[in-house]
């Protein structure tokens, strides 16, 4: 339940920072963002959950919406 | 938070056009049909702008929310080059939404990491950034600063638009940093930022070092926002557009708690925000920005107001203009710019209540808006408002009030006086002129740039020009200084001449609108062309004149010449002797040694 809704939330911010809807799919790969897109994603994320995001550790688990949403849950609740 | 969305507008170029300009080319392709709905479009542009107020004047901006602006206002179109050896994406994005605030639509066009600074690829543009990492050089010394110094020669050779260099704070030694700030300041039209200032007010969270590996930057999130409210609100639009010369400022609400009609003087209180308000008013007034009070008010109240008042920071006499009673507020704005001789765009509008705002800008195109509805964020804004700070203090900001106080006293005397020449006598007006005067170069630039009505050809000169025009074997360049018994006026006028196959020709003649009126501008033309006819050998004298939305003045001069001279362009020196042999012997006339 609070991952859905944390997903919720990411997936607000994605879509402001983007400037368009997002598609229905948890599946938006960092790759399909182009660089910029991706600094703002990840520096505005940080901002609105007051969570670092910038480890290298956790990059491979970033790729993904889901997985966004999964290291917030994780560190926010910690 | 998000603006209105009233509507898609085009834009337009940020060169050569006015503010003025630029809205009615706007208003005319989105296609209002008649002149309540253009006015009504400007008010509800206002109330957008005002909307975005908490956003970029906030105390710590999001970069979420300022992601979330989009203009509905008309933007001017701006072309950046940024040249650069460390990641600008971390704080473009953001830049975009200030400057558009500031009324740009900023298209960046960024280079690749270049530590060689080759300046590759020069397009046209509006303005270079370069932005520099100088951890990335091995050499931080003397020699480093003489290679910087000739990279930014060779690039203000080959453009002549404006430069902003910033250089990451904290890496380079004092010492060096001071020579380098030197150096380049020797530069026209290159402009250093002043990153350290922002680096000692966040202290240690400025870098983020470990962001570094995903935003290409050492700089913070939080240094990133605030170097780009800097850039957009601050350092850019004192190189892009002239500065605010006044404000109109409401006094119920916007400098003092409560309502002076209802409460009485003993009754109103100043909240902290609203002395802070009153204190940057107070310091704006102090460089130069002139002040004028507009209240819905009676005029005993107020005078009662500030005598019982001594705890305010602003006295009644900081207020060059009053406009206090029951009319409508946009009539007095035009009366306050009319009587401080300046264009209503020149003018920005303080007050809590966003009706006044929206009527006041609907009414008066151009006119610049602040809703001063919180005392805080106001005096916050104030602090960060476009074309009101970052200008630094020029000798004609601070000669300005005092000028135009001047001013009612000169109307008084030209009316008593039986002619021209018995007027300047009574006044003891000197002229001071100089060929080729270094020191006045940006003042002859900003000349260029500001005047409207006096201007023959607004070719709207960057400083980089009049500087290369200074050097120019063929160009002659005349500053002409004006001063009386009431005031002195400082540099009023820009002559810009070239010789051309014997031909004398006068590229712009720029006269400050404080010049205008006093009897002077046959001696400011004549003496400064005849001088320059003289020392290039010309025998004939051509003006340039283009016609554009408020320089008749200085057109019908220049055409008025030529008739005289029956068209012929080697009779227009005789003629020019002929009107300077008429007032030259009523007033002083002075050569500056610039050597």
């Amino acid at each position: 339940m609070v991952e859905g809704l944390i997903e919720a939330r990411v997936r607000c911010v994605m879509s402001t920072v983007l400037d368009r809807p997002l598609d229905g799919v948890a599946s938006d790969a960092q790759g399909s963002w182009d660089s910029v897109d991706w600094i703002n994603i990840l520096l505005s994320l940080e901002e609105a959950f007051a969570v670092e995001l910038r480890y290298l550790d956790d990059w491979e688990r970033i790729d993904t919406i889901a997985g966004i949403s999964e290291v917030i849950a994780r560190r926010t609740a910690c | 938070m998000s603006g209105l969305a009233v509507g898609e507008f085009p834009t337009i170029p940020a060169s050569g056009v006015s503010e003025g300009n630029a809205r009615t080319q706007c208003a005319a392709e989105s296609g209002p049909d008649s002149a309540t709905d253009v006015a009504s479009q400007r008010a509800t542009q206002a109330l957008s702008r005002a909307e975005w107020q908490s956003v970029v004047f906030g105390l710590e901006p999001s970069r979420l929310d300022l992601l979330a602006l989009k203009p509905s206002w008309p933007l001017r179109s701006l072309r950046v080059v940024v040249y650069r050896n460390s990641g600008v994406e971390l704080f473009t994005p953001l830049l975009s939404r200030f400057l558009a605030y500031a009324g740009y639509d900023a298209d960046f066009s960024i280079g690749p990491y270049d530590d060689s600074l080759s300046f590759e690829a020069a397009s046209q543009a509006d303005l270079d950034l370069v932005w520099l990492d100088p951890e990335r050089y091995r050499l931080r010394d003397g020699d480093f600063v003489e290679w910087l110094l000739g990279r930014f020669r060779f690039r203000r050779s080959i453009v002549d638009r404006p430069i902003l260099l910033a250089a990451l704070p904290g890496v380079l030694d004092s010492a060096v940093q001071a020579a380098l700030d030197a150096a380049i300041s020797e530069l026209a039209g290159v402009v250093t930022l002043p990153l350290a200032e922002l680096q000692a007010r966040l202290g240690e969270a400025f870098y983020d070092r470990d962001a570094a590996r995903f935003t290409g930057s050492p700089l913070s999130n939080r240094a990133a926002i605030e170097i780009a409210r800097a850039l957009g609100l601050v350092w850019m639009p004192p190189v892009l557009q002239p500065r605010i010369k006044a404000i109109a400022v409401d006094l119920d609400g916007t400098l003092y708690g409560g309502v002076l009609g209802e409460d009485g003087a003993d009754g109103i209180r100043a909240a902290a925000g609203h002395v802070a308000v009153q204190r940057t008013l107070k310091s704006l007034s102090e460089a130069g920005v002139m002040l004028g009070m507009i209240s819905k008010n009676d005029p005993t109240d107020v005078a009662a107001l500030f005598r019982d008042h001594p705890d305010f920071p602003l006295r009644i006499e900081d207020f060059a203009f009053s406009a206090v009673g029951w009319g409508s507020k946009a009539a007095a704005v035009r009366g306050m710019a009319g009587q401080f001789r300046i264009a209503p765009d020149a003018v920005l509008m303080v007050d809590d209540n966003p009706g006044e705002i929206a009527s006041a800008a609907g009414a008066v195109p151009g006119l610049r808006t602040l809703l001063a509805a919180d005392p805080d964020d106001a005096a916050r804004a104030l602090t960060w408002y476009p074309g009101l700070v970052g200008y630094g203090v020029g000798a004609a900001d601070l000669v300005r009030a005092a000028d135009l106080g001047a001013a009612a006293e000169r109307d008084r005397i030209a009316a008593e006086a039986t002619d021209t020449s018995a007027y300047l006598r009574s006044l003891d007006v000197k002229l001071t002129f100089a060929v080729d005067p270094v020191r006045h170069r940006h003042r002859l630039h900003e000349l260029s740039m500001k005047t409207n009505q006096f201007n023959t050809s607004l070719a709207r000169l960057p400083e980089a020009e009049v500087g290369r025009r200074i050097a120019a074997e063929d160009c002659r360049v005349i500053s002409v200084s004006l001063a009386d018994r009431l005031s002195d006026s400082g540099v009023v006028a820009s002559i810009q001449t070239r010789l051309a196959s014997r031909t004398l020709v006068v590229d712009e003649i720029a006269i400050s609108c404080r010049a205008l009126g006093r009897g002077v501008e046959d001696l400011i033309v004549g003496i400064s062309v005849l001088k320059a006819a003289a020392e290039l050998g010309a025998c004939r004298v051509r003006f340039v004149a283009v016609e554009g939305p408020r320089n008749d003045p200085g057109r019908e001069y220049a055409d008025g010449l030529l008739k005289e001279a029956e068209a012929d362009e080697g009779a227009v020196i005789a003629c020019l002797r002929s009107r300077v042999a008429r007032v030259r012997g009523q007033v002083r006339v002075d050569w500056e040694d610039v050597s």
